[in-house]
């Protein structure tokens, strides 16, 4: 193997994070996030229940932001691919699986970063009101919520490589919006149901993410125990449609011809 | 010319695209042979649209052709390995929108596989050798062009490649530095490297290439060492090709 193997990914890496970093985008988001987190927060202070309608909306904006930090990066992903940007890149010795595992890990530390500050700003929010106790689930489900956000990145790299943008917004935001409701479809699919729509309902079950493995929210606002079973499925999957992303990512993009 | 070993050869290359709703095939690159031999400057001729980038993005592994193969030091092109024997300078350079120019030299220097202390070294040699200390901490995209196309030749050579590939090299570059950039081609092949090069401007070709490869509409024309140009010229083999160049 090469010994500057992991150099090169972790180059890529950093520098696809450098660049986003520095993107007025960035602070835009962060400074959106945290004027509709303070909307809430003054709505929960004059709401019966407020504790719960701070953490709800919370963790509902991460869900929102997270498609469209994802979208965002996306695209930009897709104008590099489109101006030829890479070029420079893939005419060293540099692997596709090089380059596409620097372009995702670097998208990955990009959401991590908003993510952590995102947190901090939630945190900060959730600790000014007294009738708020933090407790493990919080971390938990904050930490799946990033999972998401990483299986989102993972299949926006993948549709980034054959669709245009207003497409590409569309699928990662179906892809939300489907994998949230993933087990309806595959309740519906149970239904007496025309065998054809039951297959492409099973078709779609299967083809989309489980979203909802991943959604640990109730649980935290309502109480309750999450069994080590259920954290370890929930992130098996994640890694395993991260897994599946990638792959096909690596694939579409040594078969792409590019013009 | 046939005596020198080859270096980077396209073998019987052919490229199409599919286009339009029906995505019915385009040829652009048809069925073309061209070896770049070893200390020898190639020269890449042709009109709008004959095919010459498209050539060139062949021959440094960007696009897999239809047909044919791409070798580099008979190693095919798209292995990785081989490629650090490569330098490549576009016609158009697309730089990262928030980078410096010192942060994208370490980039692609690393991706190059260059250790830190050689890289260091070669960065300031590079700076100081095309005159870049004063962009040195300035981010790209403030650039003109001839100053990006500066700093790409400093990235194109920046891990000692054997071969170049050069994509209209000295659009943008006033005549300071056109004038230095030859000397640098003509410095390189002095010191045993090779380079392949597409120009419209026939006095370039002549000064610097010793081969020359005519390209139309996607096939090879002919081609010819650079001492026996004059003999096309005079047989009036060639001169129509030239008058659309000129």
């Amino acid at each position: 193997m090469d010994k500057f193997f992991w150099t090169k990914i972790n180059t890529i890496a950093f520098n696809v994070w450098r660049e986003s970093i520095r993107d007025k985008a960035v602070t835009i988001l962060i400074s959106a996030f945290t004027i509709i987190l303070l909307f809430f927060h003054i709505m929960g202070s004059i709401s019966v229940n407020g504790d719960r309608l701070i953490q709800t909306s919370g963790l509902y904006i991460f869900g929102i932001f997270g498609v469209l930090v994802n979208i965002y990066l996306s695209v930009s992903f897709m104008q590099e691919i489109n101006a030829k940007r890479f070029y420079i890149i893939l005419v060293r010795p540099v692997s596709t699986f090089q380059f596409l595992a620097g372009k995702y890990i670097g998208m990955c530390m990009l959401l991590l970063t908003l993510f952590l500050l995102m947190s901090l700003i939630w945190f900060l929010f959730i600790l000014s009101n007294s009738f708020i106790q933090l407790t493990y689930l919080h971390a938990l489900t904050l930490f799946f919520i990033f999972a998401e956000w990483t299986i989102i990145a993972a299949a926006s790299v993948c549709f980034a490589l054959f669709t245009n943008p207003l497409l590409q917004s569309l699928i990662v935001v179906s892809l939300y919006f489907f994998g949230h409701h993933s087990n309806d479809i595959y309740l519906y699919a149970q239904t007496k149901v025309h065998i054809l729509t039951k297959q492409i309902l099973m078709g779609l079950y299967y083809s989309i993410p489980n979203l909802e493995l991943m959604n640990f929210r109730t649980i935290m606002l309502y109480g309750g125990d999450v069994e080590f079973k259920q954290i370890l499925s929930a992130l098996m999957i994640a890694l395993l449609w991260i897994a599946v992303f990638f792959t096909a990512s690596c694939t579409l993009f040594a078969k792409k011809r590019f013009a | 010319m046939k005596t020198k070993k080859s270096i980077l050869k396209w073998d019987n290359i052919s490229y199409s695209i599919k286009s339009g709703f029906f995505r019915r095939n385009i040829n652009i690159i048809k069925n073309i042979n061209i070896d770049l031999e070893h200390n020898t400057i190639l020269g890449l001729v042709g009109a709008n649209g004959a095919g010459k980038t498209t050539t060139l993005h062949i021959g440094a592994g960007f696009i897999r052709p239809s047909t044919g193969t791409v070798t580099l030091f008979d190693t095919s092109i798209s292995e990785p390995s081989v490629k650090k024997r490569l330098g490549y300078l576009a016609e158009i350079q697309y730089p990262f929108k928030y980078l410096k120019l010192n942060e994208w030299l370490v980039m692609l220097g690393k991706l190059s596989g260059i250790n830190n202390i050689e890289l260091n070294r070669r960065i300031e040699l590079l700076v100081d050798i095309l005159e870049l200390q004063p962009l040195y901490k300035r981010g790209i995209s403030t650039f003109s062009k001839g100053q990006l196309q500066r700093a790409s030749l400093a990235q194109a050579i920046l891990h000692k490649p054997d071969v170049l590939i050069l994509d209209e090299p000295m659009s943008g570059l006033d005549t300071y530095w056109r004038h230095h950039f030859k000397s640098f081609l003509k410095y390189f092949k002095k010191n045993g490297g090779s380079a392949i090069f597409s120009s419209h401007v026939l006095t370039d070709i002549e000064e610097i290439a010793d081969y020359v490869v005519f390209i139309e509409s996607g096939n090879v024309k002919w081609q010819s060492e650079i001492s026996e140009l004059s003999d096309l010229i005079q047989q009036k083999i060639v001169e129509k090709d030239f008058a659309i160049l000129s």
